[in-house]
């Protein structure tokens, strides 16, 4: 009998608790990695977060985004348990309900002596399927992104019973804190126990810049020849609305100039410098009506955004606006789909970011492909400095002075009025070195490399 | 329990609007102050609120806000039959037995050593309640609370003017708000300290 068997697909695992239709700002590396290996050969299964999580807990979500996960990948939704988030007290067990002191103490006793993450329970169901799954089908390797961390966790306990290779991706640090720039836990505390371990016996772990891969290998040293940089660039496939740059027209001249925000906006960031600095620049007369249009939204929770609505001075406003106009309008959230629109209608984007030496912000990559002038406010020395590095747009006030952002507003808005094509074009050039395909490759590459060779090489049928 | 009504406004005068009402649960001796922030925000949206104590005496802040009733649990917790058998055993029993003592032995030397039991009964017995029977005792707490002022709430008069929203501000006062969720369908019922604003939850009911 002549079977003919198809070559068989590495396939990889990928633990990823924020997957479309999450809208969380660390959902995009997440579809972009998945979808680059489901289109280089890989069967890709996703875990992901329960809709339920996602609709009861963040408040939210992007059905488009979703549709632009590719069709291939299957994605599955281990449960979580709700404890604590939950605030619906009918949604309360009999057990919580009338002990509800024991409950909690129980549930606490769990972080403490299992896993300090609130996200375990999604943990622990990610394993048991994993390995349900792996019994019938086996894994070739499994990569983890974090937060949260739990993830990694999950991904080293399938290391541990399977033998399959496992990566882990830090897109935020774990046991630093990036905005303190200290570390995150106290001595003695259960993450650095669990970070040893899995970093001690991942194959690979990836980092979003270099600082932050550096603060790694020094604490881990024995780890650090299996680590990685991955920045992490921008979607061409949704920034598909950006278009050539016309010249500029007279009117275009005259119009009252659109300052931009576009991304989640959170209480880390110096928000109220960047209101004051526009309240400030706007005194000049190039800068005359001038608007700046806060798209995205408000806090990764639905409770966070009256506090940032405050500390934008848009408390007394009716639908976003300012009273009096302070030309600060919150135009709410925007399908990444529709991201391209808002940098078409856009003249100069602010880069607003938390936290210095190790933030890099995934909204650069973005900021830079649309060619446009990018005003930073930020502390001084930040990771992304070193992206932006390159780019001829770049105004950099190196301080959260008021004054100097201001003078970098305005100096930012005379550069859009005066903007050439060949400009623009320059930008983007620089722009297109962090598309995430760029980005991505070398990690497909790594990924590759820990599959057995016939698998990889697709000499194995299935 | 007793129903400080500062103002002492019927709840809702024929030919008027109805204004909402809110049940705040709030056990901790000393509320926190979201819990106050959230007592104030909900006045300022116009509702009729009623707070659910232990004791109003570290409510004072908010004492002279009109629409404002404090329903407070008194003494009851103290003689409750598990406080008043633990007092027995571990605090009051001993030492009447140990005074008793004392009485017969008199004065001077044979009564010294009845002295120093005494101290060290008063030193064990703290450390057992504290240590011990409250431990214990606190997983309980929020039963034995939601069951007494269960017992009570008729005087609030939930049935006829039931509450729109009820809000469960701290751990103890969780099982009496569940309790009440479940009695009271139609109210917002939640642990959240920035419940949706009273226009939206009379809104959705």
């Amino acid at each position: 009998m002549n079977r003919s068997r198809t070559p068989r697909r590495p396939r990889i695992l990928y633990l990823s608790f924020y997957f479309p239709p999450s809208r969380a700002s660390g959902v995009y590396r997440a579809r972009a990695t998945a979808n680059y290996l489901a289109a280089n050969g890989w069967e890709v299964t996703a875990f992901a977060s329960p809709l339920s999580f996602l609709h009861r807990v963040i408040g939210s979500v992007d059905e488009q985004l979703a549709e632009t996960v590719d069709p291939a990948i299957r994605v599955e939704r281990p449960r979580i348990s709700h404890f604590a988030w939950e605030r619906d007290l009918r949604a309360y067990g009999r057990f919580r309900g009338l002990s509800p002191i024991l409950a909690r103490n129980l549930y606490n006793f769990g972080l403490k002596k299992f896993f300090p993450e609130h996200y375990l329970s999604w943990a622990v169901a990610s394993v048991r399927k994993a390995l349900r799954m792996h019994a019938r089908r086996r894994f070739d390797v499994v990569l983890a992104t974090g937060n949260p961390f739990a993830s990694f966790a999950a991904a080293w306990l399938i290391h541990k019973a399977t033998g399959v290779p496992f990566v882990v991706d830090y897109r935020d640090a774990w046991t630093l804190n990036m905005f303190t720039e200290e570390p995150g836990y106290e001595p003695g505390h259960p993450a650095w126990k669990w970070e040893r371990r899995i970093l001690r016996d991942a194959a690979a772990s990836v980092f979003v810049n270099q600082p932050l891969r550096a603060w790694y290998a020094e604490r881990y040293p024995d780890s650090a020849d299996r680590m990685m940089v991955v920045p992490n660039g921008w979607d061409p496939d949704l920034l598909t609305q950006l278009e050539e740059a016309e010249p500029a027209t007279t009117a275009d001249r005259t119009r009252p100039l659109r300052f931009t925000f576009l991304g989640t906006m959170n209480a880390t960031q110096p928000v109220e410098q960047l209101a004051d600095a526009f309240q400030l620049a706007r005194r000049h007369p190039d800068l005359a009506d001038a608007e700046l249009n806060i798209h995205g939204h408000l806090g990764y929770f639905k409770q966070s955004k009256g506090e940032l609505i405050d500390r934008l001075g848009l408390t007394q406003g009716e639908g976003g606006h300012s009273l009096p106009d302070t030309g600060i309008h919150y135009r709410g959230p925007v399908s990444k789909t529709e991201v391209g629109r808002v940098y078409q209608e856009s003249d100069v984007l602010v880069f607003l970011a938390g936290g210095a030496r190790y933030v890099t912000s995934g909204k650069i990559f973005e900021y830079m492909a649309s060619g446009h002038p990018i005003v930073s406010v930020h502390a001084p020395g930040i990771a992304a400095q070193d992206v932006l590095a390159g780019y001829p747009l770049w105004f950099n006030p190196e301080s959260l002075d008021v004054n100097d952002i201001a003078e970098a507003m305005i100096a930012a808005g005379k550069a859009a009025r005066d903007m050439s094509p060949e400009q623009r074009a320059q930008a983007r050039a620089h722009a297109a070195t962090f598309t995430r395909e760029a980005v991505t490759a070398p990690l497909e590459a790594r990924l590759r490399s820990m599959v057995r060779q016939k698998i990889a090489a697709g000499r194995i049928g299935s | 329990m007793t129903f400080v009504e500062e103002h002492g406004a019927p709840a809702v005068e024929p030919g008027t609007v109805r204004k909402p009402r809110v049940l705040l649960l709030a056990f901790n001796r000393k509320p926190h102050e979201k819990v106050v922030a959230l007592a104030e925000r909900l006045l300022d949206e116009g509702a009729r609120v009623d707070v659910v104590v232990l004791t109003d005496k570290n409510w004072t802040e908010l004492a002279d806000r009109p629409d404002l009733r404090f329903f407070a649990l008194g003494p009851a917790e103290q003689r409750h039959p598990v406080m008043r058998a633990e007092r027995l055993v571990v605090t009051s029993g001993p030492r009447r037995v140990l005074s008793g003592l004392g009485r017969l032995s008199g004065e001077g030397a044979v009564a010294r050593p009845i002295e120093g039991l005494s101290r060290g009964q008063q030193r064990v017995s703290k450390a057992f309640h504290k240590r011990v029977f409250m431990k214990v005792y606190q997983n309980f707490r929020p039963l034995v609370l939601a069951r007494l002022f269960d017992r009570r709430l008729p005087e609030i008069d939930l049935q006829g003017d039931p509450a729109d929203l009820i809000v469960a501000s701290d751990a103890l006062s969780i099982t009496l708000g569940w309790r009440l969720a479940r009695r009271f369908p139609h109210a917002v019922a939640t642990t959240s300290l920035v419940p949706p604003s009273m226009a939206e939850i009379v809104a959705r009911s």
